[in-house]
């Protein structure tokens, strides 16, 4: 890498201080050192326990260039390999999913069953000697280095030093339970819809983390035709903004005086789903929803999982529908991104309520979503714009919500039951947080 | 063993690896199971009693069948596919 150390480091100082060199979210070389000082080391989701229920079920899924199989095996467990066939470096599995005891290698027919391990391989006697020439035993698909579930959701990480994942996700699990645990019988995902824009991976993720400030101008036209009430200026600014250890996310303010299942109620959970998470649910989660007053909405963890809880009007009636979704930015280049989009519902949901949900999900995310086409404009054009020579000279501004002395200009909200620290209105704390943890990676040349 | 085609149901199950076609064969006097593996035309015939005995097998057999990944190397004449 022809990066010079110094130059990074006057990247990367302007970075921690809100003021982003434009041509980070274009650059081959910032690229090249993302995958080696960060998608090398960090834990990255690959998918959820609930797409591969059954014994013998699989997806495929990457981190940046590296496969994996995702699978069940036959015994139950869930086993992370890396697609590439210990003969000649074929990619074993080549389907996005499906269900098989055993992956039989399309090159020469190398066959190994669903836990990885190395069962067959044509004429082993002639070719190779048999067990004397070359062993079967202890042979197997490369595991990933390290592997992680929380809540169902499976990480891996190609650093076999990293921390424990629960140790990772910290104080954002707390906030990762509203998406993922509404009832003990957790979520199951449908989808994902997978498609590429030209943009640079980044912006999604920081746009997912803190960008509530977009949302009554971007998604003015979401407002006007009356699919979702909530983002008009006015509402977004009630709302507060947390960081809580890799995470951060925007909220929206819930109107005054409800109680836990009214609020629910508000944003259209149906009744019988409220005890579930009431139960499911800490005190602490609850307070958050009751007496602060707070409902999650977008947020992003580090590095590029994102999450979303919208309860857009899916009907002329006025009818409101909660929908989760969940989705990755997958890094292709410096200017594009495949981005994964999954719908999550509560597995435990009456059947009426997952349709409506999937039909909120669908108007407003995912490849047809109105949000998705609103936004994705805007980071194709700040792509194509920070890849030529002028973003060289241009420091974003990524300050909002500071002083000049980089004080805030108010203090944290002293009654926000969740962890970490929240501001309530509007700033760019919670991307700064993703790019410091950004910059702390890129900075770290071991 | 006669069979009228088109009166049994076929099952077609495949994945990314391979394809069978599955279907009840009938006899004069009973049944019998016929696997079908279309690309290679081999088949096997299975009675209930060897469908029984699969039951009490667990995926260490097919593990050890799949030992040589397609299909018997010592039969003369009979190139295994993809060896060529």
């Amino acid at each position: 890498m022809n990066f010079a150390g110094s130059q990074l480091a006057a990247v990367l100082a302007d970075v921690r201080r809100g003021m982003i060199p434009a041509h980070i979210y274009g650059d081959p070389q910032i690229f090249a050192l993302e995958r080696m000082r960060l998608f090398a080391r960090s834990w990255v989701f690959l998918a959820h326990e609930s797409e591969i229920p059954d014994r013998g079920d699989y997806v495929v899924r990457r981190v940046l260039a590296d496969s994996f199989i995702v699978a069940r095996d036959e015994s139950g467990a869930v086993r992370v390999m890396f697609n590439m066939c210990l003969h000649r470096g074929m990619q074993v599995c080549r389907a996005e999913m499906g269900n098989a005891s055993h992956f039989r290698c399309p090159y020469h027919a190398w066959t190994y069953r669903n836990d990885g391990s190395l069962t067959g391989l044509p004429f082993h006697a002639e070719a190779y000697g048999g067990e004397d020439g070359f062993p079967r035993e202890g042979q197997s698909l490369l595991p990933a280095p390290a592997l992680g579930i929380h809540n169902g959701l499976i990480f891996i990480s190609l650093d076999p030093g990293v921390p424990p994942l629960r140790e990772y996700l910290g104080d954002f699990a707390f906030y990762l339970d509203f998406y993922t645990r509404q009832s003990p019988a957790g979520v199951e995902l449908r989808g994902p819809q997978r498609w590429r824009v030209k943009a640079n991976w980044k912006i999604g993720a920081e746009n997912f983390a803190g960008d509530s400030y977009h949302t009554p101008h971007t998604h003015a036209s979401v407002v006007d035709i009356g699919l979702f009430r909530e983002p008009k200026a006015s509402k977004r600014k009630e709302g507060a903004l947390y960081v809580a250890g890799p995470g951060a996310g925007t909220t929206y303010k819930l109107p005054p005086g409800g109680d836990f299942a009214g609020q629910l109620r508000y944003v259209g959970y149906p009744e019988e789903m409220i005890p579930a998470m009431a139960a499911s649910w800490s005190a602490g989660q609850r307070a958050l929803i009751a007496d602060s007053g707070f409902m999650v909405s977008a947020a992003t963890l580090f590095p590029n999982l994102s999450l979303v809880h919208n309860w857009p009007q899916i009907d002329e009636r006025g009818t409101v529908a909660p929908f989760i979704s969940l989705r990755q930015w997958q890094p292709v280049s410096e200017r594009e991104t495949e981005v994964l989009s999954w719908f999550a519902v509560d597995a435990a949901a009456p059947g009426d309520f997952k349709r409506d949900s999937y039909k909120a999900y669908l108007m407003c995310f995912g490849s047809s979503g109105m949000f998705e086409q609103d936004d994705v404009e805007n980071w194709v054009s700040i792509t194509e714009m920070a890849a030529g020579s002028m973003a060289r000279r241009l420091k974003l501004n990524s300050r909002m919500g500071l002083t000049a002395a980089g004080q805030p200009i108010k203090p944290p909200l002293a009654t926000f039951a969740g962890p970490g620290v929240a501001y309530q209105g509007f700033g760019e704390f919670n991307q700064r947080h993703w790019l410091r943890q950004w910059s702390d990676h890129l900075e770290d040349p071991r | 063993m006669k069979s009228v085609p088109g009166e049994e149901p076929v099952i077609r199950l495949g994945n990314e690896f391979t394809e069978v076609v599955v279907e009840r064969v009938r006899t004069r006097n009973g049944a019998r199971l016929r696997i079908t593996v279309p690309s290679s035309g081999r088949q096997v015939m299975l009675c209930p009693l060897e469908l029984e005995a699969l039951t009490w097998q667990g995926h260490e057999l097919f593990s050890a069948l799949l030992r040589t990944p397609h299909g018997p190397e010592d039969e003369p004449g009979d190139e295994p596919r993809g060896a060529r």
